[in-house]
């Protein structure tokens, strides 16, 4: 995470939820490293998406399948 | 941090009210930010990084709906 090189946003969306944006966190380099940790509804067992924009205008992606095994509160028809 | 698609007991959804953004300023300059969404959970939960780099005031903001707003500082002190 140096001035010239460093991650500038992470947003993480969902498939299944009513909405498919989670957060999106903005970084820089004054964050010293690329780590955020926070707590998000599910409404089901489903793919995450991590999307991490650099500081050059590429982005990084990354998935991970969640499963949820009991819908502690069910809004609506998901 | 109700998502707006809960119903209540009327059975019709419950107006959202989420917290919206969160921002934390290091002397002034923001350091991290993020904007939330209803998938949040109830008690939202962050953690991040800054590297500490001198003495001086964090300022943590909330912004959220219903023009809910709210400002934290705290101090740290930097030595060596």
């Amino acid at each position: 995470m140096s001035a010239a090189e460093h991650v500038t946003a992470i947003a993480i969306f969902n498939e299944r939820n009513q909405q498919k944006d989670i957060v999106k966190f903005t970084l820089g380099p004054r964050s010293g490293k690329a780590v955020v940790s926070t707590r998000i509804r599910m409404a089901t067992s489903q793919k995450l998406v991590a999307l991490a924009r650099m500081s050059d205008g590429s982005f990084w992606s990354g998935n991970a399948d969640v499963i949820v095994t009991l819908a502690a509160c069910v809004e609506g028809e998901g | 941090m109700e998502t707006g698609y809960r119903p209540g007991a009327d059975g019709r959804a419950q107006a959202r009210g989420i917290i919206r953004s969160f921002s934390c300023r290091y002397k002034g300059e923001q350091v991290f930010a993020a904007q939330l969404h209803p998938a949040i959970s109830a008690n939202p939960y962050i953690v991040f990084f800054t590297v500490a780099v001198e003495s001086g005031t964090l300022e943590f903001r909330w912004e959220g709906d219903h023009g809910f707003a709210q400002t934290e500082t705290a101090m740290i002190t930097v030595t060596g």
